[in-house]
């Protein structure tokens, strides 16, 4: 009964704040000071054109009903029409969204490979001079720009080395080893800021991990570093990084606009920043709400994976009974 | 970047682990150093050398190091030196701005929230929820476009996805600070809730909330590098380091000074503030309830 009633709670706000944030994504054009569809239209549009694009877009109908035709349509893909291109903003969505999502997986795979064992070598011997010097790097990268990153990255190893394009966009059907190439850089420049911040997450569960008695037996037993870490210190420490995985999911996105434009990759994020700075607001609307949307859906499911992870968590909200409270993450 | 800190900084009040005070490193000493270095610096220097970052020199384009202009000048022949510190002053300004507003609205509220619960905190948390639905840079750059650039919308554009931050973070503070013993005493005893929350809770929760202002400011400097990039930043001829970046970057083969010079101030300074962070996050888990 309470699993039911806590998933169905859960379901309910969560639905609730998508209903809000579209609210928002819909007013966020008629809170602009002026006529929508001459916002729209821009300076250019023609008092007809205009005329026109007011009966299209219904405004002589109340807010509320606009907005819930407005809400009819997006949850069957019509999220209008760019003004720029014509387009339709979904058909830019289904287009572009799996550059997007290709790149945000491959720097969440890079920033993972390199923060686990960067963390454990730095917690396992806290304080030395390895920890010293690593904590030193993730803290400059998290002090840099991604787009300076990007501006490094480029500068050694597609203007020195030559070994990659400094930017473009290879697709899969030119070749697969191209295709990854071109998504290289890419990746490298949007994976530095989340490997930074697992680094500090883990590393400081690790830390802890290692201070408690399981793990001095452990060493008393005899058992390698290696088995230690890998068998012993890294499940009980996960927790922490997998709520930031689920929160830099929104970091990626949002960086994910900066290096799209800074590569020239034709996914979502260099579209929002074209879209931007175009004020084609129907396609900014479109894209922030599809966005936001997937963000929050993203959130939801890491919430799901914690609980797969600790058994405790899941203890607490299957029974009444009392489960042993997470000690300082 | 920003929430990451939290996760952090909520550490602090379970902390087990109590130590005496840690310390000054030298990298404590280097970060406040150069951070002191640089506010005199901004403050004292254009006036005793006489700099002026808008001034332009079509005879001294791109000049690079010289006696006159000691980090040479940019492609307008503004000096670079005066740029960085002019630039120091705008960035900060947004930065410290930015976070400081954004810490009145969110501490505040979240102190109640997790002090009074009930129908308060339900309403609040759904706010933050909603706010925080939208990633960060993408409310900022849709903010930043609906409002048009100028460094007050900036500095709206950068706080409105910043405050609920501290919302959650303030609330789940006090929350582990309300149950303690000092503060039921003060209860039974009762005092006003005002005063509980300035006078018990406050204190307890103060080094948290600093160590995430300070690593805030450095990622509100970072959001207004980002939206400069895509040009949604301080209008120009205003200097930020994010604006100078990316103007320098169209003549990073020739002259990568455009680049370097304020990618280093923005990295020392924002480097500083996240290793004094540091420091206060290590003491408020050392202290905890002091």
């Amino acid at each position: 009964m309470t699993v039911f009633r806590t998933v169905s709670l859960k379901v309910v706000r969560l639905l609730a704040v998508l209903l809000v944030v579209s609210a928002l994504c819909f007013l966020s054009l008629n809170l602009l000071p002026g006529d929508p569809a001459q916002i729209i239209l821009g300076e250019a549009g023609s008092p007809e054109a205009v005329a026109a694009l007011r009966l299209e877009l219904g405004l002589d109908q109340p807010l509320v009903e606009r907005f819930f035709s407005w809400l009819g349509g997006a949850l069957h893909g019509d999220l209008g029409q760019s003004y720029a291109s014509g387009q339709a903003v979904s058909d830019i969505i289904a287009q572009r969204a799996p550059i997007t999502i290709e790149l945000i997986v491959i720097s969440q795979l890079i920033a993972l490979a390199a923060a686990i064992p960067t963390a454990i070598a730095a917690a396992a011997r806290r304080g030395s001079a390895v920890d010293r010097g690593l904590s030193l790097g993730v803290f400059s990268v998290l002090s840099t720009p991604n787009f300076v990153v990007g501006f490094i990255l480029i500068w050694i190893f597609a203007v020195k080395l030559g070994l990659y394009p400094a930017n473009g966009y290879i697709p899969v059907s030119a070749g697969f080893g191209q295709h990854l190439g071109s998504m290289l850089l890419p990746s490298l420049s949007l994976a530095a800021a989340p490997f930074a911040l697992y680094q500090r997450v883990l590393r400081a569960d690790l830390v802890e991990t290692y201070g408690q008695e399981f793990m001095q037996v452990a060493r008393a037993k005899g058992v390698s570093p290696v088995r230690m870490a890998v068998r012993h210190a890294i499940r009980p420490s996960l927790l922490g990084l997998t709520t930031q995985v689920g929160v830099t999911v929104g970091v990626l996105i949002g960086s994910d606009v900066i290096v799209e434009s800074l590569f020239g990759l034709p996914g979502l994020g260099a579209e929002l920043a074209h879209a931007v700075s175009g004020r084609d607001y129907v396609e900014v609307q479109g894209l922030v709400l599809v966005v936001a949307t997937a963000f929050v859906l993203v959130n939801a499911l890491v919430d799901i994976v914690y609980g797969v992870i600790d058994p405790r968590l899941r203890a607490r909200s299957a029974s009444r009974e009392a489960a042993p409270q997470r000690v300082a993450s | 970047m920003t929430v990451a800190t939290v996760e952090q900084a909520e550490r602090p009040a379970a902390a087990v682990a109590k130590k005496a005070r840690r310390r000054w490193r030298v990298t404590d000493v280097l970060s406040l150093a150069w951070l002191v270095a640089l506010a005199l610096g901004m403050l004292l220097l254009p006036t005793l050398l006489g700099l002026d970052d808008q001034k332009t020199s079509a005879a001294e384009r791109l000049s690079g190091p010289t006696g006159a202009h000691w980090l040479g000048t940019d492609n307008y022949g503004r000096d670079l030196l005066a740029r960085a510190l002019g630039g120091a002053r705008i960035s900060l300004l947004i930065g410290f701005g930015s976070v400081a507003v954004a810490a009145l609205i969110g501490v505040p509220l979240g102190m109640l929230a997790g002090y009074l619960r009930g129908r308060l905190d339900a309403t609040v948390s759904f706010v933050v929820d909603v706010i925080l639905a939208f990633p960060g840079l993408i409310l900022a750059l849709a903010l930043a476009s609906f409002l048009g650039a100028s460094i007050a919308n900036v500095m709206i554009a950068i706080l409105v996805p910043m405050a609920p931050v501290f919302v959650r973070l303030a609330k789940a503070q006090t929350m582990s600070v309300a149950g303690r013993e000092y503060v039921e005493a003060s209860q039974v005893i009762g005092t006003p809730t005002r005063s509980i929350l300035r006078r018990d809770v406050l204190p307890n929760i103060r080094e948290a909330i600093l160590a995430y202002g300070l690593v805030s400011v450095g990622t509100a400097i970072l959001i207004e590098g980002g939206l400069s990039f895509l040009g949604m930043g301080v209008p120009q001829p205003q200097p930020t380091w994010g604006g100078m970046i990316n103007a320098g970057r169209v003549y990073l083969a020739n002259d990568p000074l455009l680049v370097v010079v304020p990618a280093a101030f923005m990295l020392l300074t924002i480097l500083s503030l996240n290793l004094l962070a540091d420091r206060f996050m290590s003491d408020a888990a050392a202290g905890g309830a002091r």
